[in-house]
């Protein structure tokens, strides 16, 4: 699982509350490395945050579901602007799972596994 | 009479002769004065002339009719009747035997032999049949030396008259001028008489006369009467309601069905002067005037006119100069109108012109006491629609008089608002002593006043007036009057109260959700230490139970921020959304927990439903019911959704209306007020009170209302229903 958020403490504990419940987290603090992590990896899941600076996630999911088709995208957000973005990807042809921001753990994990 | 005398050495017999003339002259003259009637004077006349010629003579006295120039029958009491018959109306010329030439020449005529005579040519078989051979004749003049008459004798014999005849006819034909003359004056008089008093009784009709119709009638009868017409008319004009002037005729002695279908008379020559107002025209033959018969295509009276020779028309002139019209008479016989006629018709008109000025005056009097009336009248309803009324105090006397609007402002009525006190009465005693002060103000120092303050109506409410007013000053610039206006403000201060608290409410749903966005990311963070910290095998029991507090105070947090603004806030806009497939969508997010609690969903919607709206929003409003019913029902229960097209206002728009129902507890009374109020909640443990509060925010943001009802007891259970425009027309109004 890739976790993206520019916010390091939160991709940091999250990667650790994932890797604590048996899966196999890395962290990535931007889209642009985000994207190169995928473009080398290629993880089952991805879960990014959607503002971030410079490349923002929407921008960052559509680079890495071309580079790992099979690839699970899961965008995470507490802000309104993210309405904006993802309805401009809707309209470019890209269809994305959103979670809230915050998400308890517990949820997360189930969200995961299911 | 001294001619009598003239001889030398009149005998006894002559003299004799002479005083019973003159004593048979007094006689007539007598008959004169007594006021005899003519016929018989002149036969007196007569009858001297034949007692007093020298000579065996038969008289005979003939009147010049002036008009015509004919002789008329006056007395002859000598000569068989016949003969005076044939004679009757015999037009006077030169050769018209001696009477109608000496009429026609006015000089005395003698025929010594009427069978020779070139003069009786047309006569002679009558004259000599009735025996007449010799004629004398003397013209009777009147003083102003017009022909009056004639006065004649016959001889039975050729014969000339001798000196003594000659001068006895002169003296009885001096007399019989004198009684004609006296009594055409007599005639004349009475004639004029008459007029006059026509003229006054018509002057009188129309002066007391309003009504347009009715003057141009009397004035076209009392001058037709006046002047001798056989016809008259009147054309006049007349100006309608839209200031439009047409032209009107009335008529006098002709059939008003033989005029109607000849047009209006046109600007001829014949007609100009009058309807231009520039004087009478006045002819003895109109068809000979040269005026006449000028235009095309009738050149002159149409077919069927009435015969018209004698013609008089005189312009009706208005005091200010217009022409209203004019009065327009005829006669068959020439001449008829004489100068005495203009001057009638003339005098008629001019009443005429008065009478209708008058009465164009008194119907635009009344048009503009209407009109006043009128524009008061819409003055009255244009100011209680508007809830306004004017006033004006009089500081002298302390009156104030309001108009009728005031009733609808204050409480009390016009007529117990006579004095300022008792209109100061009525006001919110708090209110009252700065009203005091200020119109102590204008009252004092002149200046104008301005003025809020409450009134209790007998509705038991207070109602807001706003009140200005401007001092009118006197000569030496004390204040003398008050004039102003009260509006009733209530609705305004309601609408401006309820702007704030709208304000009020947007301003903090803004703060709250700029707060909650900024919140998310450090809320994440702290959750996820929590989480992590909590699950640390090594830490003591108590402190894990403590981090399971916090991570459950932090799960409250989350769910105040996401219900405050929604995780789902749109920024996008407004699109058509499926009605159907968004509650499908929402039920099934709250599937598992309906499941969970055995809850059943009955939906009814009618089928192709779209509502232009913000898709989060909706969803957000819809799930927040459906979030509620599913808290508020018992376990096992059903909560109803419909939703249908309606078109509840009064505008025509199509509105959507949803409703969510459950068969819950319902909401208590006292709680029922306050559900929209932001913070309120009746799920003490798990509610955030920010849910409807935020679903009324939302659902008015579109345009649309939220109601709900609620019973308690037996068939209990709350209904909430929410419309919204159809097109999405109340959003349009709302711009972040």
């Amino acid at each position: 699982v890739l976790i993206v958020d520019d916010e390091a403490l939160i991709a940091d504990s999250i990667c650790e509350i994932l890797n604590r419940n048996g899966f196999e987290a890395t962290a990535a603090y931007s889209g642009c490395s985000a994207i190169e992590v995928a473009q080398a990896s290629c993880p089952n899941v991805v879960m990014t945050d959607v503002l971030m600076p410079r490349i923002n996630g929407v921008q960052a999911a559509v680079a890495i579901r071309e580079a790992c088709p099979d690839a699970r995208i899961l965008l995470f957000s507490g802000q309104a602007a993210t309405a904006d973005i993802l309805q401009r990807a809707r309209v470019a042809g890209h269809e994305f799972e959103l979670l809230p921001k915050p998400i308890h753990p517990v949820k997360l994990i189930e969200k995961l596994r299911s | 009479m001294q001619s009598l005398f003239a001889g030398t050495s009149p005998s006894k017999n002559e003299v004799d002769a002479a005083l019973n003339l003159l004593r048979a002259e007094n006689r007539i003259l007598e008959l004169v004065a007594r006021g005899a009637p003519l016929p018989e004077i002149l036969e007196t006349i007569a009858r001297a002339a034949e007692q007093f010629a020298s000579e065996n003579v038969l008289c005979s006295i003939l009147l010049l009719e002036e008009r015509t120039g004919r002789l008329l029958h006056g007395a002859a009491p000598s000569l068989p009747a016949s003969y005076n018959q044939a004679i009757h109306g015999v037009q006077i010329g030169q050769d018209v035997g001696t009477c109608g030439k000496a009429a026609f020449l006015n000089q005395i005529i003698e025929t010594p032999d009427i069978s020779s005579d070139p003069a009786w040519v047309p006569f002679r078989e009558l004259a000599l049949s009735h025996g007449l051979r010799a004629a004398f004749s003397l013209p009777i003049v009147s003083s102003a030396g017009k022909v009056l008459g004639t006065l004649g004798i016959y001889f039975r014999e050729p014969a000339t008259a001798g000196e003594h005849t000659r001068e006895t006819v002169q003296l009885l034909g001096r007399t019989a001028a004198i009684a004609i003359e006296r009594k055409q004056a007599e005639r004349d008089n009475a004639l004029f008489q008459q007029q006059i008093e026509n003229l006054y009784r018509t002057g009188l009709a129309l002066a007391g006369e309003r009504d347009l119709k009715k003057i141009v009638q009397e004035a076209t009868d009392a001058a037709r009467e006046l002047c001798g017409a056989q016809f008259g008319a009147f054309f006049y004009n007349v100006i309608d309601a839209r200031g439009e002037s047409y032209m009107l005729y009335t008529l006098s002695g002709v059939d008003p069905a033989k005029f109607a279908n000849f047009p209006m008379p046109r600007n001829t020559e014949v007609f100009a002067p009058t309807f231009n107002g520039e004087g009478v025209v006045r002819s003895g033959n109109i068809r000979k005037d040269p005026r006449y018969g000028k235009n095309a295509p009738r050149k002159g009276m149409p077919d069927g006119h009435v015969p018209v020779t004698s013609y008089l028309a005189v312009p009706v002139v208005s005091r200010t100069g217009a022409v209203l019209g004019g009065l327009f008479f005829g006669h068959s016989e020439p001449d008829v109108f004489d100068e005495k006629a203009e001057r009638l018709v003339s005098s008629v008109a001019a009443q005429a012109a008065v009478a209708i000025d008058n009465s164009q005056l008194h119907d635009s009097l009344v048009r503009q006491l209407q009109v006043h009336e009128e524009i008061q009248q819409r003055l009255n309803i244009a100011q209680r629609t508007a809830r306004l009324a004017t006033w004006e105090w009089d500081m002298r006397t302390d009156r104030i008089h309001f108009t009728p609007g005031a009733a609808e402002i204050f409480a009390r009525g016009l007529s117990e608002m006579t004095k300022v006190q008792d209109w100061l009465e009525q006001i919110h005693p708090s209110d009252r002593p700065e009203i005091e002060s200020k119109l102590r103000v204008s009252r004092e120092q002149g200046l104008d006043y301005t003025s809020e303050y409450r009134v209790m109506r007998d509705d038991g409410q207070f109602h807001w007036i706003h009140g200005r007013g401007h001092v009118i000053l006197d000569e030496s610039g004390q204040p003398l009057r008050l004039v102003g206006i009260s509006m009733d403000i209530t609705e305004r201060k309601k609408s401006e109260h309820a702007l704030r608290q709208t304000e009020k409410l947007a301003a903090t749903g803004r703060l709250a959700a700029t707060i909650a966005h900024e919140i998310n990311n450090p809320l994440e963070a702290v959750t996820n230490y929590i989480y992590l910290a909590k699950s640390d095998p090594q830490l003591p029991h108590h402190v894990k139970l403590q981090l399971e507090v916090a991570d459950q105070e932090l799960g409250r947090i989350t769910h105040i921020a996401q219900q405050t603004l929604g995780f789902y806030r749109d920024t996008s806009g407004p699109v058509e959304v499926n009605v159907s497939d968004s509650l499908s969508n929402i039920l099934k997010l709250y599937e598992r927990r309906m499941s969970y609690r055995n809850l059943t969903v009955q939906r009814d919607e009618s089928p192709g439903l779209f509502v232009r709206a913000l898709q989060g929003e909706l969803r957000q409003v819809l799930s927040n019911l459906v979030a509620n019913a599913i808290d508020a029902s018992e376990d096992g229960g059903t909560i109803r959704v419909r939703a249908r097209k309606t078109s509840h206002n009064n505008q025509g728009h199509a509105f959507i209306r949803f409703t969510v129902a459950d068969f819950g507890h319902g909401i208590p009374a006292p709680a029922r007020h306050k559900i929209f109020s932001p913070f309120f909640t009746t799920k003490a443990e798990v509610g955030t009170g920010l849910g409807l509060w935020v679903t009324k925010g939302l659902v008015e943001k579109h345009g649309g209302s939220i109601r709900f009802r609620s019973a308690q007891g037996q068939r209990s259970g709350t209904v909430f229903s929410v419309s919204l425009p159809a097109d999405g027309s109340g959003l349009e109004n709302f711009r972040r």
